[in-house]
């Protein structure tokens, strides 16, 4: 067993982690960062495949039968993986209650507070909206069947720097055009001093006498323990959460809300034939986040809606498609599946919401530590379901497209319950609030009754966004850094 | 035939006869005919013609079965005992054990019974054929060729991504950066 010191230790180096890393090793702290997953090169690693293999070296999924989550275990976490899109949550979003009326994000966090963080998290990342000659394909009929029902639509932001469009976003950028944290805030804290590790797993955290902490580590057969004066979880919405339940016997003061209040932004999708008067769509080349955004419908359904495209390919595998109506058997395979699988390319559309949907879920950790999922379907969450389907079926039917059920399978093809939620987008299973009783972690990102010890990551984001989370995740960890930074003094 | 014989005959022909309808203990205990577990080409033949019966007009079947004997996923473990199992299911519904060298209609049926079957003969058969659609459909493979099939160009090569007339798309925005307020 190795012993080490240091004077702040973060884990995890995703959106969470990034900024705590550079801003405390550019305040001239001593910054150590560990990374469960592997490291990668963004100039050399990344490939543009359909290789199951190769995507599960990297992206990570837990299910239960009514919510199924993916997240990243690589150098840079989700960034080297996700779309790219770095949208500001709406500010209603910081506005929702809990079922007793009680606001979900703690007292003086709002959008405004957020805005001067979202500002520095954009320039760091070069966040731009997308020109109106670079919106793609599938998102140009998107906005088009919203133009001719009267709606709005909006041009989204994205964190790139000279996309060409290859439509391979989520397999890693080969062009290090997409802006994930390896091109920035990364090489960035390395060149401010900090140190990073990879493949260096962090199973158990020690509180020491004087507010200090020990964190087991542990690659392979190896066992490392951190001895840090600051310790920043910066492990996702999971691994945060996973590792303070693997810690609770040693930490008796944590309380009963880790893992609970999970919000994942209640994605819905529904699907159709183009109808012929509609140009031709592009499902697999383009970003993959096709451009567009439209936010008509968030104050009316508390729902942004985007069009979807079907890369990286096991996507399609993934959900059995038929047209709506379809009569011959087999439906799902065989000729009536390869005839729809023919027009995939270019006369499917695929629309997806995201929804301000309560954070009902919960993460824990069963028999011997087995991670599990916990969603209750509520009447309110089918009744969202239910609405939300219905009104992304509405667009598709009255721009005269023909309906295209789609069924989630799960790994081994077995058809997964109809009312389930897919999504990357978890937050909140450590999440802020003004006391105790109702999250894990002040308004500061301090645990409560742990001074030194901080979480920083989309585990502490109290609700769901109704838009991607990475620039809200972001944008939370600068403000959570910049308070470490004037509250802490430097060794 | 005393008590003490007559019992054990029993319990042996329940459990023969058990083994026999119950698909989880004959994969567990190995019991399907010699030839699948013994002739890699017969089973090899056997997936690739499942191949073409799930995705019919694909030319490329070969690669059907590559997929399913690809010993980094759990499904090869079992591909000798669904190849035996298809062959079984065709010998029972059209005479004719060589379900390679039946009719795409024929294994359609076949591939139909499977899926109507016990629970863990509807995992093992959806199983297959979610597997075969990801790999050809996703040319997981091979990162260049796609799967010309489906349209699917694989790897990048400058496509145009979008139409020449943007602004005739665009309906009015809600906003004035992207952002919602």
């Amino acid at each position: 067993m190795t012993h080490r010191e240091t004077d702040v230790l973060i884990i995890g180096t995703g959106f969470g982690a990034a900024a705590p890393a550079l801003r405390l090793a550019e305040a001239g702290f001593q910054v150590t960062v560990i990374e469960k997953g592997p490291h990668i090169d963004p100039f050399k690693d990344f490939r543009q495949t359909s290789d199951p293999h190769y995507l599960l070296k990297y992206l990570k999924g837990l299910s239960s039968d009514r919510l199924s989550l993916t997240f990243a275990e690589a150098l840079g976490g989700g960034s080297g993986f996700y779309e790219m899109v770095s949208l500001r949550a709406p500010s209603i979003v910081f506005h929702q209650v809990d079922n007793t009326g009680r606001r979900l994000w703690p007292t003086g966090i709002d959008r405004a507070v957020l805005d001067p963080y979202y500002d520095i998290a954009e320039r760091m990342l070069h966040v731009t909206q997308i020109p109106p000659e670079k919106v793609p394909k599938s998102g140009q009929v998107f906005a088009m069947m919203m133009k001719r029902l009267g709606y709005s639509c909006d041009r989204a932001r994205y964190a790139e720097r000279g996309c060409v469009g290859s439509g391979f976003c989520v397999t890693g950028c080969i062009y290090a055009a997409k802006q994930s944290l390896l091109l920035n805030y990364l090489p960035q804290a390395v060149a401010a001093g900090a140190r990073i590790e990879t493949d260096l797993e962090a199973v158990g955290i020690i509180p020491l006498p004087g507010h200090r902490y020990e964190v087991r580590c542990r690659r392979g057969a190896e066992e490392i323990r951190y001895r840090a004066r600051l310790l920043v979880l910066g492990g996702g919405t999971i691994g945060t959460a996973r590792l303070l339940l693997a810690s609770r016997d040693r930490m008796p003061f944590l309380g009963d809300q880790v893992g609970r209040h999970m919000a994942f932004n209640g994605s819905v999708k529904a699907a159709a034939l183009l109808a012929d008067d509609l140009p031709d769509g592009d499902m697999f080349t383009g970003r993959t986040h096709p451009g567009m955004i439209s936010y008509e419908f968030l104050e009316s359904h508390g729902v942004t809606i985007s069009a979807a495209k079907a890369m990286p390919l096991e996507l399609l595998a993934g959900v059995r498609l038929r047209v709506h109506g379809e009569k011959r058997q087999p439906n799902w395979w065989g000729v009536a599946n390869v005839e729809l699988m023919q027009l995939c390319r270019r006369r499917l559309v695929a629309l997806y919401s995201m929804g301000l949907t309560p954070p009902d879920a919960r993460f824990s950790l069963g028999a011997g530590d087995v991670p599990m999922l916990d969603l209750t379907v509520s009447s309110e969450l089918r009744a969202y379901h239910e609405r939300t389907q219905e009104l992304l079926q509405s667009i598709l039917l009255r721009n005269g497209c023909r309906l295209v059920d789609i069924e989630f399978v799960d790994r081994s093809g077995t058809a997964r319950e109809p009312l389930g939620f897919s999504t990357a987008h978890q937050v909140g299973t450590c999440r802020m609030a003004d006391s105790r009783d109702r999250g894990v972690v002040n308004a500061a990102g301090e645990v409560f009754d742990y001074p030194g010890l901080y979480i920083s990551d989309g585990s502490v984001i109290p609700s769901s966004l109704a838009v991607n989370t990475s620039l809200t995740i972001l944008a939370n960890a600068e403000r959570i850094a910049a308070g470490v930074r004037e509250c802490r003094s430097r060794p | 035939m005393e008590r003490r014989d007559a019992v054990r005959y029993l319990v042996g022909m329940l459990a023969g006869a058990a083994t026999q309808a119950c698909t989880p203990l004959r994969i567990l205990t190995g019991s399907f005919p010699a030839d699948f577990k013994n002739d890699p080409e017969l089973v090899d033949q056997t997936l690739r013609a499942f191949g073409a019966a799930v995705i019919p007009g694909f030319e490329g079947t070969g690669r059907a079965s590559r997929a399913l004997l690809d010993r980094r996923f759990p499904f090869a473990r079992y591909a000798g005992f669904f190849a035996s199992d298809l062959s079984r299911r065709a010998r029972r519904l059209v005479g004719d054990a060589r379900f390679d060298l039946l009719t795409i209609a024929q294994r359609t049926a076949v591939i139909a019974d499977g899926l109507a079957g016990d629970g863990t003969t509807r995992k093992l058969y959806r199983g297959a054929i979610y597997l075969t659609q990801l790999s050809i459909y996703s040319g997981m493979y091979d990162d260049d060729a796609g799967c010309a099939f489906i349209g699917f160009q694989g790897r990048y090569r400058g496509d145009v991504i979008s139409y020449a007339d943007p602004e005739s798309f665009l309906p009015a925005p809600l906003t004035v950066s992207g952002n919602a307020a």
